[in-house]
């Protein structure tokens, strides 16, 4: 009879998709927290969420497109560039802050939207289209600037990533609350829209949603030019964060926020995931990297050891769905 | 030797609590061909699995013996070793490889690391020839018709010199005259001592093929019995545990008036660029009337359900619903004008895996359980349970897995999504291959009900009794034009084939 419980909580803890990033999170969270006094701290604790934020709010509409069936790898150059508009609306062609801002995201749009009609209309690849545009966006933002930082930003753009929100004594820095803010408006459309049903659909059997009346090539389009903003918009609050535009900010950054994804349960093949994995999954990013400077893991090496947890992480994906055919049997 | 080549004793295998084989002992004798039946859903597949190895030992109860011998298989790989060979129902080769690759795969001839390519041809062409097949073993599989990649699947089993072949519907890409050769070579095997197991819904198959008959139903063996004891309402009653009265509840019902009217169809041919696979065809449908549109595979049918859908290339002179000249481009398009298809494979394009039975039930009206966008999840569970209750879907609830579900539970899951659609055309492409009796006649009294209610029904079948039971009226495909139109009293199986068949074209590559 108890063994029979027990087997039953144990399957129904399987069935959750964000388990693979619940047990790395608490592993990884409670070796920190031991091994250094400085981890739990509240100064500690605000930056790793401040930097996990910059993931989540770019990683949202990676979700989105990886739900809907396809992907996008320009994200870390559209980053870098929608800093780098901002930076230069505001400095060299003086235009207030809003517009720049707004500039910025529309730049990431464009970009979104040529990767929308390069994969969704022409058919390519999404891999090798959102690499032809990365390097595009990239190479812009680098001619452009020479590889000069762009600064100095007016101190009206600075609060945004620099400031804090005083909640009742708490000090919640704006990029979290912009953050969290996007990241509940995003799962509720996912989860509570028709919007978001078609995107699950889309992403689980294409051709079949495609048949029952929903247009998947829009719906990815759109996933795209929403990704592209998205990206666009952690630039921009990047940018005011460090108090200069800089071109290689983005460098690299798409593979973090893909690996969050992921580790928090979103599927590469389509058609799964949700928006707190993906969270969860993001602050593990962060964590990591975060933890292992505290506990004096050497810089040079932190990078193998993430990729070595993110292996652990993802592995244990396919041991839940081992554990779930063993209970099976 | 032992008295039964192989013995399966007291299998039980469960899944999460839910039991797909409930001690079943099922046994072979030597030089024998015992056909399992069942409907989907019996347990067959999953008794097949636990023979073929792709249910390791552990991973179930029960023991497994060959020619008197206990084997633990772990893989399939092990399952082969002892001399079992299955062959599927789907076919499984490689279409950019030669014949005789597919025949020796993984298994190629090779001396100090170079393939010999003349010892494997010379070796597939002896293979082939135990199955009939007249080919160049250098031929690339692409080149060839389903039913003769079918073959060579069997002639790779043949080629690993099995004791007991495992054959699972293996007829249903075959002709009626490759189906009697395959029965053939099952007889001359049987006589040269493979013993064989042959899974399969078509009752006239076993009737002509089996020894012995093995029923099987909700996970239980029923009984064995000798195939000379039997006969067809005896098997199909055991299966279903019911008497089956008419298989076809058709009721004649007088037509209404015209709700849907194409003039000068013509869609291009998907391979052929320069040639039309449907060239310049007229359709129209009643209300409450059932057609069925008849052709062979390949003739086009289901690319003119693709164009009428909006979901293909095509040109037409004029499209009519309802008196009222409509445009579609795309399938959303059809379904607000009151068109649905049930595609023809619902694995493919039926079903969204990911989604569960009541999301995939509400799909193509997410409007129906939505206000202004917002999901209503009451509404959908109130949808999904009423779909189920009515065609009696097989579910523990509306969260339920679709890919768990057997076929024919599928097949009724995806109707559900197109009756929850409410259309006035509804087109039908091979709504019960691969389900099981029950679930068939099941669906045909659906087709009879909604065409009680008015709604005009198109269906494609590649089984003709199926079309002869059900439809008012048949349109015959064949070369891109309907070649003929013919009422309910006209209807014969022959009829259909001969002009189908357009001039005896299946004749020359049979």
């Amino acid at each position: 009879m108890d063994a029979s419980k027990t087997k039953r909580f144990v399957w129904r803890l399987l069935e959750i998709r964000e388990v693979g990033a619940v047990l790395p999170l608490l592993i990884g969270f409670l070796l920190f927290a031991i091994k250094s006094d400085r981890f739990l701290s509240v100064d500690n604790m605000t930056n790793v969420l401040r930097i996990a934020s910059f993931t989540m709010i770019c990683a949202i509409g990676e979700c989105y497109l990886l739900i809907a069936g396809s992907w996008d790898i320009s994200i870390g150059a559209v980053y870098s560039m929608g800093g780098v508009a901002a930076g230069l609306a505001m400095t060299v062609w003086g235009l207030p802050i809003w517009l720049s801002v707004i500039l910025a995201l529309v730049s990431g749009g464009i970009v979104g939207a040529l990767n929308g009609f390069l994969v969704q209309k022409l058919e390519m690849p999404a891999f090798v289209a959102t690499v032809g545009t990365q390097f595009m966006a990239k190479g812009l933002v680098q001619g452009v600037t020479k590889g000069t930082p762009v600064y100095p930003l007016p101190d009206g753009f600075l609060w945004v990533g620099q400031e804090d929100l005083n909640l009742f004594g708490l000090r919640v820095p704006w990029v979290v609350v912009i953050a969290l803010l996007l990241s509940v408006i995003a799962a509720f459309i996912l989860k509570y829209t028709t919007y978001g049903r078609r995107l699950f659909a889309a992403g689980g059997n294409g051709e079949a949603a495609r048949l029952a009346g929903i247009p998947t090539s829009r719906l990815r389009f759109g996933a795209f030019v929403l990704t592209g903003v998205l990206a666009a918009l952690t630039g921009v609050l990047m940018a005011s964060r460090l108090g200069s535009a800089q071109a290689a900010v983005g460098n690299g950054f798409e593979m973090i926020v893909i690996a969050g994804a992921v580790i928090g349960g979103i599927s590469m093949s389509g058609g799964a995931g949700s928006i707190f994995g993906m969270a969860l999954g993001a602050f593990f990013m962060a964590m990591i990297t975060n933890g292992m400077t505290l506990i004096k893991i050497s810089a040079y090496w932190q990078t193998m050891v993430t990729g070595a947890l993110l292996i652990f992480a993802c592995s244990l994906e396919y041991v839940r769905n081992r554990l779930k055919d063993s209970l099976n049997g | 030797m032992a008295e039964y080549i192989l013995e399966m004793r007291h299998v039980t295998k469960a899944f999460g609590g839910i039991k797909a084989l409930k001690d079943v002992s099922v046994n072979v004798r030597p030089q024998e061909i015992l056909a399992i039946c069942g409907e989907n859903g019996a347990g067959k597949s999953t008794l097949m699995k636990v023979l073929s190895g792709a249910y390791a030992h552990n991973s179930f109860t029960g023991e497994i013996w060959v020619d008197g011998e206990k084997k633990d298989f772990l893989t399939p790989a092990d399952s082969s070793a002892a001399g079992i060979e299955m062959i599927y129902q789907e076919i499984n080769v490689h279409l950019e490889l030669t014949v005789a690759e597919n025949i020796f795969l993984g298994r190629v001839p090779v001396k100090n690391g170079i393939v010999q390519w003349k010892t494997m041809f010379r070796e597939a062409t002896k293979y082939l020839e135990m199955v009939g097949l007249a080919l160049p073993p250098q031929m690339y599989m692409r080149d060839l018709s389903a039913s003769q990649c079918q073959m060579v699947s069997i002639a790779r089993a043949l080629s690993r010199d099995p004791k007991i072949l495992v054959l699972d519907e293996p007829t249903s890409p075959l002709t009626e005259k490759e189906v009697e050769s395959l029965f053939q070579i099952l007889f001359r095997l049987r006589d040269q001592g493979i013993s064989c197991i042959y899974i399969s819904h078509k009752m006239k198959e076993i009737m002509r093929l089996a020894d012995r008959v093995c029923v099987m139903r909700d996970g239980q063996h029923i009984w064995t019995k000798e195939a000379s004891e039997l006969n067809m309402d005896g098997i199909v009653e055991a299966m279903v545990n019911r008497k089956i009265g008419n298989m076809y509840p058709k009721e004649i019902i007088p037509r209404g008036e015209e709700v849907f009217s194409l003039r000068n169809l013509r869609i291009r041919h998907p391979y052929n660029k320069k040639k039309n696979i449907i060239d310049g065809i007229d359709l129209s449908l009643y209300k409450g009337e059932i057609v069925g549109l008849v052709g062979l595979v390949g003739s086009g049918r289901s690319e003119t359900f693709n164009a009428i859908m909006g979901n293909m290339e095509c040109t037409y002179d004029e499209f009519c619903l309802e008196g009222q000249s409509v445009r579609i481009r795309e399938p959303g398009d059809a379904i607000r004008l009151g068109i649905a298809m049930l595609s023809e494979d619902r694995k493919v394009n039926g079903f969204v895996p990911t989604l569960n039975v009541a999301q995939n039930i509400s799909l193509a009206r997410l409007d129906k359980i939505s206000k202004r966008g917002l999901l209503l999840h009451d509404k959908e569970k109130s949808y999904g349970l009423s779909y189920i209750e009515e065609l009696n879907i097989k579910v523990r609830n509306e969260k339920d897995n679709v890919s768990n579900l057997s076929g024919g539970n599928q097949q009724k899951v995806v109707l559900s999504k197109w009756l929850m659609a409410e259309p006035k055309v509804l087109l039908l492409d091979e709504p019960t291959r691969g389900i099981d009796v029950g679930a068939k006649a099941q669906i045909y009294q659906i087709m009879t009900e909604l065409a009680k209610k008015g709604m005009a029904i198109l269906m494609i079948s590649s089984e003709f009794p199926e079309l002869v039971g059900m439809c008012d009226r048949f349109l015959l495909l064949s070369e891109g034009k309907i070649q003929a139109e013919l009422g309910r009293e006209q209807a014969d199986e022959e009829v259909f084939l001969r002009i189908c068949s357009g001039g005896g074209f299946e004749e020359k590559n049979g």
